[in-house]
């Protein structure tokens, strides 16, 4: 297998499946081997559903949703979790909003109950939902403004889309987190939260007829709201001509290039290919962009390249950090080449198969913990649409070939749909490139 | 659509809880009975050379991790060559044996696994991640790269520059400035006084002499360990450890003795004037214990009261309370010569003197009265929480096994740790507090844009010393650059 010849045989993630009367679908795959069990609810609403002139609110909402609900005083989530040995987090992403828990498995109802009391209804005051806000203004300050290429990185998002609501940053911005009101909260919960737009995943030490039991009593009672969620119809054009721009930045202390490309859904049957495709360019020392930017031509103080696949399309970022004393523009050229090369002919066999292995052992990792097992599995079932790829992505992982990563990458890796964005320090305004 | 969404509107709290009004109970049920968690038993043996090796059996998923640690790390950095270990680690990978630094890269990859290095305080350390199958093959690079590591001139060059650009980049985050600043301000000269990575100045003055002699002197078989979790027998990690290390023999001279750090400066409050900030951080810490203090469970304990999570003091009265931070956090970092007490938090910038006095506030409150049961039963939950996740992985195995035989602690605290810390009372914990964690006795760091809080720190930290960014020098004791204006 090392070498590619004999496929690693993983043992499935025996899960099971049901939809309640209200639309809530359920994953639960028992694992009686940790004493831990982990809880996730994703919602099927994300940062490209922000309501108009409200950038960042799918975001600040995800924070409201630990402030209170009818039956529940504020942080009550941190009371049934961290108190007990516990831990919850939540996220929002382009597409989806987490939220997750790991719990000693004997507090497992205890935490249904709360999954399903904040479903059913939120009950905030103001206070809460603007000490919170604050809170969310600080992590805009950490992640954006306190970060040498927090703007930048902000910015390539945002230049990368002219129509698509994906141009807007996840965190918003502080006008916009200001302009929210608790009756934007009220409506948000109401459109949004609701069981027919979630997905619950259990994964850890239960029995599946007893969780099945507390399922049917604390979420299966949450109505079922009239009419379908709206879902964003935007639609993205294609790029039809390479496009060139540039932003100056207080605290860049060095040069930055981005260059980004449309690319397929999560759900393209070219996911997988680009996924080693990102892994063969950047995913280690050996890989070709480390070597040759940073490693052999010392162009270059860092080199990342994401293929970032959402639901309704992908976005493909290559991020350079220049070293120091080098060029935009010879630094530029050496990335654009190497892009050209990667695409223009099959790798060989040997470098697909070792970006190959890598993801299988990031693959085995995440299957280590029921966190990394709950996660997998929601993703499977939400994002790409189909529960089974937890365990069939495996292996038809090991199956991509040279070719397969090529045919993936030649379409979308040319000059028509290249952006190319510059980041400079503030000092270079003056001073000729 | 519309008219759903305004009515929906106008029902405002009306439509949630109608929503709601079927079936939920206004209270969470009683937890059931708790199970217990189950740890394996580590086996140990000494190999003739003195190398210690630690095998935990993990059967399940085909994957093993396998850590080699030596007993030292950033504190036996050469006087004027900060940040020495650290480079030696990374060089450990950077060509090893007979291969180049890209035909090491390619093997460990190739074989879908990774070596990762690097060097802290007491420690230095390589890890290598990988596939049960090809375990053999991952060992065998493991071996070249800490014993026979080729540390070539270019290399060495490469690196420099590679480091020094990383710095351009860190030195600009609040954060990483301040934690420099208060380590210096701390630890004075003495080892845990510089950063782990180094200053510009000291990489740039690393010579590649210092890191063969660094690499003769410490790494040594009986001043290492190796630890292995995951899908392997004892036997078959203790036949490992004979085939790659076993043969290792270790220098004539002894290991040299470390030297003692430094007591703990006096208080003093710096500001780092960062005109272009985003954003301000704030460090409050001093000098605390050693990990084998006789305390250091009360001090854990403390610290996880204060800063060890989100329902934690500072936590709850910076973020929670007043919103004026996404996070606040502290940490007790306790090595074999020393440690210190860190609380951390960045905020707006006009904040800035305003949560170091909060910070500063809650520690002493954790002095003057006993944590109530009802709050220090859920922390310490947290604490003991954390620890049995973490040991759902091999990593976390080796991690917590590593740290424990570099420490020289009982293996036997593996299992011990739970209850070890349950069993710590309220009053240890304030006498912790009292001794280690007076406010008045801590150093403040503020990295910020100064402006913006000139005024609160007149009121609240006359004694505060405003130092530009531009003029920092993290090696100066004052941490002023020579020359710069007072």
């Amino acid at each position: 297998m090392v070498h590619g010849a004999e496929p690693v045989s993983v043992p499935p993630l025996a899960f099971m499946h049901r939809t309640l009367a209200n639309g809530l679908d359920v994953y639960a795959a028992p694992d009686h081997t940790t004493p831990n069990v982990a809880i996730h609810v994703w919602y099927h609403v994300g940062s490209k559903d922000d309501p108009a002139g409200r950038s960042g609110f799918a975001h600040l909402f995800e924070h409201i949703m630990f402030k209170g609900t009818r039956h529940t005083k504020p942080e009550t989530m941190d009371r049934l979790t961290e108190d007990v040995g516990g831990i919850n987090n939540a996220f929002t992403a382009d597409d989806v909003t987490v939220y997750h828990e790991i719990v000693p498995a004997h507090h497992l109802e205890r935490l249904l109950w709360a999954e399903a009391d904040r479903m059913a209804a939120l009950k905030v005051d103001a206070h809460n939902f603007q000490s919170e806000r604050e809170v969310v203004k600080e992590e805009y300050l950490q992640s954006v403004e306190a970060e040498p290429y927090g703007r930048f990185g902000e910015d390539i998002i945002k230049k990368s889309f002219v129509v698509h609501p994906y141009q807007r940053p996840t965190i918003g911005t502080i006008a916009e987190l200001n302009a929210a009101t608790l009756e934007d909260v009220r409506a948000f919960h109401n459109t949004y939260y609701r069981p027919d737009n979630a997905t619950l995943v259990v994964v850890g030490d239960f029995q599946p007829a007893q969780l099945d039991a507390w399922v049917d009593k604390y979420f299966a009672p949450i109505p079922r709201p009239a009419g379908p969620v709206p879902r964003v119809t935007a639609r993205e054009p294609a790029r039809t001509r390479e496009q060139r721009c540039r932003e100056f930045y207080p605290n860049v202390p060095l040069p930055a290039v981005a260059v980004t490309y449309l690319g397929p859904a999560a759900r393209s049957a070219d996911a997988l290919a680009l996924e080693v495709a990102q892994e063969m360019l950047a995913g280690g020392n050996s890989s070709r962009l480390y070597q040759r930017l940073v490693y052999e031509k010392q162009l270059a103080q860092s080199v990342e390249f994401q293929a970032d696949l959402r639901e309704d399309m992908g976005l493909l970022v290559f991020r350079v950090v220049l070293a120091h004393g080098r060029s935009v523009a010879q630094v530029e050229r050496a990335l654009l080449a190497e892009i050209r090369r990667f695409a223009a002919r099959p790798a060989g066999e040997a470098e697909v198969a070792k970006a190959r292995n890598r993801l299988l052992t990031d693959r085995l990792h995440e299957r280590e913990t029921c966190q990394g097992k709950a996660a997998a599995l929601a993703q499977a079932a939400v994002v790409l649409g189909d529960p089974r790829r937890v365990d069939t992505d495996l292996t038809r992982l090991q199956s991509v070939t040279a070719a397969d990563v090529q045919r993936a990458v030649r379409t979308i890796f040319t000059e028509q749909n290249r952006l190319v964005f510059e980041g400079l320090p503030e000092t270079m305004k003056e001073t000729k490139r | 659509m519309k008219a759903h969404f305004i009515l929906l509107v106008l029902l405002a709290w009306g439509a949630s809880v109608l929503r709601a009004a079927e079936g939920q109970l206004p209270t969470p049920p009683a937890p059931a009975e708790p199970r217990e968690m189950k740890l394996p038993q580590p086996a140990e043996k000494t190999l003739a050379n003195g190398l210690r090796v630690v095998v935990v059996e993990r059967p399940g998923l085909p994957l093993l991790s396998a850590e080699f640690a030596i007993k030292s790390g950033g504190e036996v950095d050469p006087p004027e060559a900060a940040g020495a270990m650290s480079m030696l680690s990374t060089l450990l990978m950077r060509g090893a044996g007979q291969r180049s630094a890209r035909q090491l890269a390619e093997a460990i990859e190739a074989l879908g696994g990774a070596i990762d290095t690097g060097a802290g305080w007491d420690a230095t350390s390589a890890r290598l991640t990988i596939m049960a199958p090809p375990a053999a093959a991952g060992l065998q690079l493991l071996k070249d790269a800490v014993r026979r590591p080729t540390l070539a001139s270019a290399e060495v060059e490469r690196l420099r520059a590679e480091t020094l650009d990383e710095l351009r980049v860190t030195m600009e985050e609040p954060g990483t400035l301040a934690r420099a600043a208060l380590a210096r301000l701390i630890f004075g000269e003495e080892p845990y006084g510089h950063p782990l990575q180094g200053t510009p100045k000291s990489v740039a003055r690393i010579t590649r002499a210092q890191l063969v002699k660094l690499h003769a002197t410490y790494f040594r078989p009986d001043n290492a360990v190796l630890v292995f979790a995951g899908k392997l027998t004892a036997a078959q990690g203790f036949a490992w450890a004979e085939q790659f290390f076993g043969d290792w023999q270790n220098p004539v001279t002894p290991l040299p003795p470390g030297r003692p750090a430094a007591p703990g400066g006096k208080p003093r409050t710096v500001i780092i004037d960062m005109p272009t900030a985003g954003q301000a951080a704030v460090l409050v810490g001093r000098a605390a214990i050693a990990r084998k203090a006789p305390d250091y469970l009360p001090g854990l304990v403390a610290n996880t009261v204060l800063g060890g999570g989100y329902s934690a003091r500072l936590n709850a009265e910076i973020r929670v309370k007043r919103g004026l931070t996404y996070g606040a956090r502290s940490e007790l970092g306790a090595w074999r010569r020393g440690g210190c007490f860190v609380a951390a938090a960045q905020t707006r910038n006009s904040a800035g003197p305003e949560v170091a006095t909060l910070m500063r506030a809650e520690l002493d409150r954790l002095g003057a009265q006993p944590v109530p049961a009802d709050e220090l039963d859920p922390r310490t939950s947290t604490l003991t929480g954390a620890y049995g996740r973490a040991l759902e992985t091999n990593n976390g195995f080796v991690s917590e096994l590593a740290h424990r035989a570099v420490q020289e602690l009982p293996l036997s605290t593996l299992q011990a740790f739970p209850a070890d810390v349950r069993a710590v009372k309220p009053e240890a914990v304030q006498t912790f507090a009292r001794e280690h964690l007076r406010g008045a006795d801590t150093c403040v760091v503020i990295a910020g844009k100064a402006e913006d809080f000139r005024a609160s720190l007149e009121r609240t930290f006359q004694d505060a010393v405003v130092i530009p960014q531009k003029d920092l020098d993290l090696e100066a004791l004052d941490l002023r650059a020579p020359g710069s204006n007072r």
